[in-house]
């Protein structure tokens, strides 16, 4: 682990912060190509770690960001990364939001949309891979992942219970 | 068209209804699966939003990046309650999560290096990659095949997945064509 500036956290995640179209699944590849990669800031372990957190915790799962800031930098990281993810977009959408007031159903919006969700499936599909090669060390990873997919689509139980299930196991070192 | 008439537009809505609205929504996401509950609460509980102007909202929040539940609480604040109102639902949505995130993340970095939790986390990792790509696939196998949509699904998978392309140049390469034949399609469909 490497440590920077909140300054350097906050810049690149503002960065992503006006392309995060979708979400936090369409910024993951290039956060996983950036933070541990390129900047060495965490390792892939801790990267997929702080994935599983985000996504479970209530509340968007952006907030990886928060995680990451915070082990790179401490609070004032977390709080950086945080401000900087958040922003820009939020902005953005301040903005829209007054001046779109009565074209939101416009043809060229629905149109637009429709446009975008070839995207948006490609970047969840990268966005899957990566996290899939960041968690995943050994065939019987694999193999649990596919289980979890499976039971994702088949089983009507909420996911928590698989993930608490999977922390048991995990942490008494079946898994 | 539809107006702002049928939203309230006249400062019934208190900031801090706005914030506890959104801080319910917040918290019923946990282990995943927000957007149901953004409809089910402002529409059908509180009243906020018509079935259409949900969709609309909707919809203008996917276009837009960030995540679309973020979004949703921007839009409603300030259609409600201007600016202040967009920071109170905003606030509403993040402030528990953030605090809670920074918790969660304090002990991880305390005592991440534990092999038991390292253990556990390293499940949890196993299971959500696997839940996410369930999604992922899910939604592609669902959406209809046309084969352009096709080709721009695959370049971004390749481009951004495999080859690792830094997202903007994926976005500067998709985006526009994506919009162009979305509008060609419009177009056509006028």
């Amino acid at each position: 682990m490497k440590a920077a500036s909140p300054w350097a956290l906050a810049a690149y995640f503002a960065s992503l912060s006006l392309i995060a179209f979708g979400g936090a699944n369409a910024i993951l590849p290039d956060m996983h190509r950036y933070v541990v990669e390129q900047t060495g800031w965490i390792s892939d372990a801790d990267f997929s770690h702080f994935f599983a957190v985000s996504r479970s915790a209530p509340g968007p799962n952006v907030l990886i960001v928060t995680l990451i800031g915070l082990k790179v930098s401490g609070w004032a990281g977390a709080l950086a990364a945080t401000a900087g993810m958040c922003l820009p977009s939020c902005v953005l959408t301040y903005w829209a939001a007054k001046q779109l007031r009565n074209n939101a159903t416009a043809p060229w919006a629905l149109s637009f949309r429709m446009g975008l969700v070839p995207l948006t499936i490609g970047l969840m599909l990268a966005s899957s891979w990566v996290i899939l090669k960041a968690a995943n060390h050994d065939w019987h990873d694999y193999l649990f992942s596919a289980l979890a997919a499976l039971w994702m689509e088949k089983v009507p139980l909420h996911p928590l219970w698989l993930m608490l299930i999977a922390a048991v196991l995990g942490g008494m070192r079946v898994l | 068209m539809a107006d702002s008439s049928s939203l309230v537009a006249d400062g019934k809505v208190s900031h801090t209804e706005l914030f506890t609205t959104f801080l319910a929504i917040s918290m019923s996401s946990i282990g995943g699966g927000l957007q149901a509950w953004v409809r089910r609460i402002l529409v059908e509980r509180k009243g906020w939003l018509s079935e259409a102007e949900f969709v609309d909202m909707i919809g203008l929040c996917q276009l837009l990046p960030g995540p679309n539940v973020v979004n949703a609480s921007i839009y409603t604040g300030e259609r409600l309650r201007g600016a202040w109102g967009a920071a109170s639902a905003f606030l509403g949505l993040m402030l528990v999560p953030l605090a809670l995130m920074l918790v969660l993340g304090y002990g991880i970095v305390s005592y991440g290096d534990h092999p038991m939790v390292q253990g556990a986390l390293h499940g949890m990792s196993v299971m959500a990659a696997g839940f996410t790509a369930s999604i992922a696939l899910r939604l592609t196998f669902q959406h209809d095949r046309r084969w352009f949509g096709i080709a721009v699904s695959v370049v971004a998978f390749v481009t951004l997945g495999v080859l690792q392309w830094p997202l903007i140049w994926v976005i500067a390469l998709l985006g526009p064509i994506s919009f162009l034949a979305s509008w060609l399609t419009y177009r056509r469909l006028k």
